[in-house]
């Protein structure tokens, strides 16, 4: 069983210096086994500027077992999978403590963006890009920041206008931007597609 | 879970890691870090050395619970202490933490004390003032809130615990009290039980409490323990930890790369799951002597060096274990858990050859077999919470 009273505690003490570490956690809906986490892109880093928002599930036998943490925003990065969000860090693996807490485990992936490890890659591809042309590299992660870790100040319907503005039928921009999640950029992607 | 309206502020000294709530029956790893004793049992790897979990530093004897501390803890924050105390006996009674359906085996309640005040009333000859001190808490329990120098004495000195150390089997000492005999074994002047784990650090929390709450006589300790080390200069050689390395040679424990290798020579002597009842060590290896007579789903144990000493200590769980009962050499049982990582073992090293020859997919295929087996034995885990042989805290392993 997970530990409730601790993960409530946590909660608490994460989310009173959020304006200190930019680093927040949420449940995602009435249990505390599903939470959302968000932390700032490193600065100096291809994600800076960036919100990465970071799916966690807590398994039963939390804080003996580690969370269960992945990407729920797009990242392009060695140690992230691209397509699914999967995280290669030993924190949340073997090396797992019951000291750490979410908060110090979200501290560690966003280390992990200033610091990947390709030699020891989670997605192969971008791994491969980053030891061989670390220039593509950043501007591809940067692009990818831009493209899916900045929330924009848009409202929908500004969103909607622009993308009829460029000339796609209302009805299927709204229902494409509902598909994915309101992200203009996405949707814009989508539309482009087909 | 109830919000902490307590009026009491608790020190960050003392709360626990792992709970992150105050201590509540605090042990003492021989790093000197201090957890609960469910949250310890609980970080503990049963299957092969465990680390503690704010340093990793390796051990492989489940402390006792240190009983000045738990005393003390009492004593400063009567209202926490006994909000703990209602929530672990009724987590226990559940079954929450551990041993099901075992209700008369409430481990960290008050019947907890029974081994310590046994074993100190063997010794009350030897030691008059732990009689002083027990009478002195039975009147205070509840309303006392100020702890005195006499509450935090050193086992050995009886003044004010400087740099404070405590041993596997629970008892507190200053650092520079506890000497390091001939065969390099250090033992407990007061249980005399043996501290297997080589010389223990200063557990820093404790000692800058100390420093804070009794500033003056702190500084007194101090500057007198300063004074004798420029007289006696050596001290202790703090050389007690090469024991320690040598038992740690003897009986290596197994890592996840070697455990094959491993198991072939030490196999028939390893027993996962089942920790010694009177030293701690857990998992045991070496001989392993059961009760016949505990009737608890916890059971009783004893490993090969503590069934020689005729320990008259109850179990760990509070298992009603007597000097009367009938302890039987039991054989290693080859259980899933072993079979498992034999497999994994070998899926691993098939795996990283598969790797090396560039074979994506039969790796993949690999990957997904030994995680569908990762499912299977966490499905196992569960089942083994509950029974009595101690079995598989799941600890994940991921195999690769």
């Amino acid at each position: 069983m997970v530990d409730f009273s601790r993960v409530q505690k946590e909660l608490q003490e994460c989310n009173r210096d959020i304006n200190v570490s930019g680093i927040s956690v949420n449940p995602k809906s009435d249990n505390l086994t599903n939470l959302i986490g968000t932390i700032p892109g490193p600065i100096g880093t291809p994600y800076e500027g960036g919100t990465f928002k970071i799916d966690i599930n807590l398994p039963d036998g939390y804080p003996f077992e580690p969370p269960k943490m992945k990407f729920a925003t797009k990242v392009w990065h060695p140690n992230i999978s691209s397509q699914s969000g999967a995280i290669c860090l030993d924190i949340l693996k073997d090396q797992w403590s019951p000291a750490l807490t979410l908060k110090t485990a979200l501290l560690s992936i966003q280390a992990l963006l200033s610091a990947p490890e390709p030699d020891d890659p989670q997605d192969a591809v971008v791994a491969q890009q980053y030891l061989k042309d670390y220039q593509t590299f950043a501007s591809t992660a940067r692009y990818w920041t831009e493209s899916f870790a900045k929330t924009s100040s848009l409202g929908v319907e500004e969103k909607v206008q622009k993308l009829v503005e460029m000339g796609f039928p209302e009805g299927l921009v709204r229902s494409t931007l509902e598909v994915v999640g309101g992200d203009e950029n996405m949707a814009l992607e989508k539309l482009c597609s087909g | 879970m109830e919000e902490c309206n307590e009026s009491e502020q608790v020190s960050d000294h003392f709360i626990c890691a792992v709970c992150l709530d105050i201590l509540y029956k605090p042990i003492v790893l021989v790093c000197g870090h201090v957890t609960c004793f469910w949250c310890c049992h609980h970080s503990m790897d049963m299957r092969g050395q465990s680390h503690c979990p704010l340093c990793r530093h390796p051990y492989r004897h489940f402390p006792a619970i240190c009983q000045i501390l738990d005393i003390f803890l009492k004593k400063m924050y009567p209202i926490s202490y006994d909000r703990r105390k209602t929530q672990t006996l009724e987590d226990e009674r559940q079954g929450l933490l551990g041993f099901a359906t075992d209700i008369d085996s409430v481990v960290t309640g008050e019947k907890l004390d029974q081994p310590s005040k046994s074993s100190s009333e063997d010794n009350l000859l030897i030691n008059p003032s732990t009689e002083e001190k027990k009478s002195v808490d039975g009147s205070s329990a509840g309303n006392c809130k100020q702890v005195t120098v006499a509450d935090m004495l050193c086992s050995a000195c009886k003044q004010l615990l400087f740099r404070p150390v405590a041993l596997n089997c629970g008892h507190v000492y200053c650092e520079a009290c506890i000497s390091v005999p001939e065969d390099k074994v250090i033992k407990c002047q007061v249980c005399e039980c043996h501290h297997p784990s080589g010389f223990p650090k200063v557990s820093k929390e404790l000692d800058y409490f100390l420093e804070e709450h009794f500033s003056s006589e702190y500084a007194h300790r101090k500057s007198s323990m300063q004074l004798h080390k420029e007289q006696t200069q050596n001290g202790n050689s703090l050389t007690s930890s090469s024991a320690a390395d040598a038992e740690a040679s003897k009986f290596p424990y197994p890592t996840e790369e070697n455990f094959l290798q491993w198991w072939t020579a030490h196999g028939s002597k390893f027993h996962p799951g089942v920790g010694c009842d009177r030293c701690g060590m857990c998992p045991i290896i070496g001989e392993r002597y059961r009760c016949k007579d505990c009737k608890e789903k916890s059971g009783y144990d004893l490993c090969g060096d503590c069934h020689k000493t005729d320990s008259k200590l109850p179990g760990r769980f509070n298992q009603k274990h007597t000097p009367e009962h009938q302890l039987e050499l039991v054989k290693p049982a080859i259980n899933r858990d072993v079979i498992y990582r034999l497999l994994s073992g070998q899926l691993a090293v098939v795996s990283a050859a598969s790797r090396n020859r560039s074979n994506p997919p039969l790796n993949q295929a690999l990957e997904s077999a030994s995680s569908s087996l990762d499912e299977n034995n966490n499905v196992n885990d569960d089942d083994d919470d509950d029974d009595g042989s101690r079995e598989g805290q799941s600890h994940n392993e991921t195999p690769l």
